[in-house]
């Protein structure tokens, strides 16, 4: 085990993802999902683009706990995940509930109260 | 320039898999394939993890989200029975277009901007191992899963309680929700 | 790293026994086969007045451990002490036990009235009340939070039980869609909330105590071209937005008018009152921890937040016929004038002074602002309920309600009074506190805009007195409302109509205890 990690850490530091390109990934990542919920009308779609920018948030966080060496960004995505599945359970039973009265899950047809 | 090397190399095929897949669900038309295209989005992502050397999380991501929330989703679609959607025009909804153009273009200028300050930036060491000393113990831990679990209940032992709590909202919350009439049963 | 002590959970103790009493009432359904609704309302008044005895109070001496410091209100004239536990991520100041107990304060009030309106629309389930309480421990955890990741999922904690209170009514389409919207809405800011907090972490090199951020961040150069500078501005600009999205500001004031419509209208005022206080109070919060470099970049957006909501809001209310529409519209308005204290003159030396003047003014002017929400959210409620099926209120269903419903017209118009800003009422006094901070600290156009947009709104809050008392001809049916009959109700409504009343004539003291009480920070 020892020799292993010396092995690791005698490696010359040549493949290294530079931080950047991990940051203009998530944004770009980011950018799609702001797109998929402006865009879309279905609500499971919007509810699946919002966890695709909380997933590439997700990303940034483990970027940068991986670049300073410290832990709190992966204890971070830890209740991040946690969260993500609560609101899942949460928004999915709204679908349901809103499914029931409607019979349909079209953003654009779900307009009741006045604009 | 630096060279190609391969953990560059496997960056690349996991951004590009990750972009398409992204893409995939907010273009696809319908809702099922949508899905699926996350799915494999969260897989791309599971990899990226484990190319950064956060492999605890990666198959945390894999057992979590492909696991259980895509289980429900598509468990959601295929109760709903969801119909494919046609998309509106551009010009239907000038404020969100413009709203939607205007945020894009932000995070672009955004990034453009540190990319003039910030030329690539140091690099993330992949293999470098997190150090803690154990508390009280003084103990030296070298090692992703148990440091991590050591700070959880320690160092982030208050959210981590909290979290329970909201587990457990959400769950008398989707009961709730869900449930049947139950006026027209009384 | 401290391991974890008994001081821990004496230091949070108000929160905890919010959520203790939320389990016991879901147990004792399980274990209880004849446990009523009736015991569960009962629980929950009872561990919200014990909450907030103890936060009064604090705990008798013999039961504190070794060490341990529990929060107290100051008594007047001295400032408490910080009081920090689980590992620095909740921090105990004169000024979270002060909002602590406003939150406290409004829960208790409004679950007074709970039952008797939740029975109304056929709606009254024991969740209902595990779902207050949770979401306000929620939101005393979220006012204490000094870490960032503590702080989202106490963000988090207090939001997941409104989005089912949102859409608690299952069979009605605007309940529904409420739901549907404030979720979406709400689980879009957390994306940028987290977006905010992964910035700041980058810029500080792995920080996310409150803190530590703060004297990481000041100790940078003040220039774009330095990268983690930038992350600090992009962090601090995706977290404002966040907060800004809980308390109603423009640009991020899309969902107020259809979730505050839509949701039944007892929810609407969990929200309006208890959501905004917390919000208000974190915002002012994470205001502070921003070092001065940052903060001058980053003041422009507080202002377009500022002003934006206040002329967004009045504008928009004065063309609204739906009474809980306007009113939102009006949250808008006033979520924007306590944004106005959130700003402070770069670089002034007296910026400690300016900030506990503007606190305290801020504590005075939100307290207002909940009493008077909770007052006129309370009536519109018992007007609703009172003719069977029919849920939405026009001002031209008000006409000569002064004669059929004296009681409720009578306390309707004394919250729109208080809104509009007249003397010897609440709202008055906390206009005039934020005109005095913002002079006293040279911000003249900032008062200006208070000032025009204060005349604004006299016009529509009039148009709501005039319709109660003096235009009687009416078309249609005629909207009487139940009368506030039930024990509770009387109880709730004339504290409140006390309080309007009574916390403008005392406004001087009260505002000095606030002062006295404020302490640092950081």
């Amino acid at each position: 085990m020892n020799n292993l990690q010396n092995i690791h850490h005698s490696m010359p530091i040549v493949s290294q993802v530079p931080i950047l390109y991990v940051i203009g990934l998530v944004l770009i990542l980011f950018s799609i999902g702001l797109i998929g919920v402006l865009s879309r009308r279905n609500v499971i779609v919007i509810f699946m683009s919002v966890e695709m920018m909380l997933n590439s948030v997700n990303l940034l966080f483990i970027a940068f706990a991986r670049l300073y060496g410290d832990l709190g960004g992966e204890v971070m995505v830890f209740f991040v995940m946690a969260v993500a599945a609560a609101e899942a359970a949460i928004g999915l039973a709204l679908v349901i509930a809103l499914h029931r009265n409607y019979k349909t899950v079209d953003m654009a047809e779900v307009a009741e109260l006045k604009q | 320039m630096e060279e190609l090397n391969m953990r560059m190399i496997l960056f690349y095929v996991f951004s590009f898999i990750m972009v398409a897949s992204a893409l995939g669900v907010v273009l696809h038309r319908n809702p099922v394939k949508s899905a699926m295209f996350l799915v494999s989005f969260f897989v791309g992502l599971a990899a990226m993890y484990a190319l950064l050397g956060a492999e605890f999380l990666a198959v945390v991501q894999i057992l979590v989200y492909v696991g259980a929330i895509m289980v429900l989703f598509l468990f959601v679609i295929m109760l709903i029975s969801v119909r494919e959607e046609n998309f509106e025009s551009p010009g239907s909804n000038l404020g969100r277009t413009a709203a939607t153009v205007l945020l894009i273009g932000a995070f672009a200028v955004q990034f453009l901007v540190m990319a003039r300050v910030f030329t690539a930036g140091p690099g993330i060491n992949a293999s470098r191992p997190y150090h803690g000393s154990l508390g009280q113990t003084g103990k030296i831990i070298e090692g992703n899963v148990e440091l991590l679990s050591f700070k959880l209940f320690q160092g982030y032992l208050l959210p981590f309680e909290l979290i329970s709590i909201v587990l457990l909202v959400a769950a008398i919350g989707a009961v709730v929700l869900a449930k049947k009439n139950r006026r027209k049963l009384q | 790293m401290n391991l974890f002590s008994i001081n821990d959970l004496i230091a949070t103790a108000p929160a905890l026994v919010l959520v203790t009493g939320a389990i016991l009432i879901l147990l004792l359904q399980i274990v209880l086969p004849k446990f009523r609704l009736q015991a569960a309302y009962g629980v929950a008044i009872a561990v919200t007045a014990a909450a907030i005895l103890l936060l009064v109070t604090g705990i008798p001496t013999s039961w504190q451990a070794a060490g341990a410091t529990v929060q107290i209100l100051p008594p007047i004239g001295t400032p408490v002490p910080l009081t920090e536990a689980f590992n620095r991520h909740v921090l105990f100041s004169g000024f979270v036990s002060e909002f602590s107990l406003l939150i406290l304060i409004a829960l208790l009030l409004l679950l007074l009235n709970s039952r008797r309106l939740l029975a109304e629309l056929d709606l009254n389930l024991v969740e209902a009340y595990l779902m207050m309480l949770f979401s306000a421990a929620g939101l005393l955890y979220f006012i204490a939070a000094q870490d960032l990741i503590t702080l989202f999922v106490a963000l988090e904690l207090s939001s997941l039980p409104l989005f089912v209170l949102a859409g608690w009514d299952r069979h009605s389409k605007s309940s529904n869609e409420a739901g549907i919207k404030y979720f979406l809405l709400s689980v879009l800011a957390t994306t940028f909330l987290l977006l905010g907090i992964a910035f700041l972490y980058g810029a500080s090199e792995g920080r996310t105590n409150l803190n530590e951020l703060f004297y990481s961040l000041s100790r940078q150069p003040q220039s774009v071209r330095f990268a983690p500078f930038l992350f600090g501005i992009l962090g601090w600009i995706f977290i404002y937005a966040a907060i800004a999205f809980k308390t109603a500001l423009v640009p991020f004031h899309g969902w107020v008018a259809d979730v505050y419509e839509g949701s039944i209208t007892f929810v609407t005022s969990f929200m309006a009152s208890l959501i905004k206080i917390a919000a208000v109070a974190v915002f002012f919060k994470l205001v502070m921890n921003t070092p001065e470099n940052h903060r001058a970049i980053v003041q422009p957006v507080l202002m377009v937040f500022a002003v934006g909501s206040m002329f967004y809001g009045n504008l928009t209310a004065l063309v609204q016929t739906n009474l809980k529409r306007m009113f939102a519209f009006s949250s808008i308005a006033h979520a924007g004038y306590m944004a106005t204290l959130f700003i402070f003159p770069v670089g002034s030396a007296l910026l400690a002074e300016i900030q506990k003047e503007a606190s305290a003014a801020l504590f005075f002017y939100v307290a207002g602002y909940a009493a008077t929400t909770i007052l006129v959210f309370t009536v519109i409620a018992f007007l609703e309920t009172g003719d069977g099926e029919k849920r939405r209120i026009t001002l031209e269903d008000l006409k000569g309600l002064g004669k059929r419903n004296p009681l409720a017209a009578f306390l309707l118009s004394l919250g729109a009074l208080s809104f509009a800003g007249i003397p010897p009422l609440v709202g008055f006094f906390g206009k005039l506190y934020i005109l005095r901070v913002l002079l006293g600290s040279g911000q003249y156009i900032l008062a200006l805009f208070v000032a025009i947009n204060s005349l604004l709104a006299v016009y529509y809050y009039a148009r709501i007195v005039f319709h109660c008392y003096w235009d009687y001809e009416t078309e249609g049916e005629k909207l009487t409302g139940s009368a506030l009959r039930s024990p509770a109700a009387w109880i709730s409504g004339m504290a409140l109509a006390v309080t309007v009343i009574g916390l403008g004539l005392v406004s001087s003291p009260v505002l000095r205890y606030a002062l006295d009480a404020m302490v640092r920070f950081r």
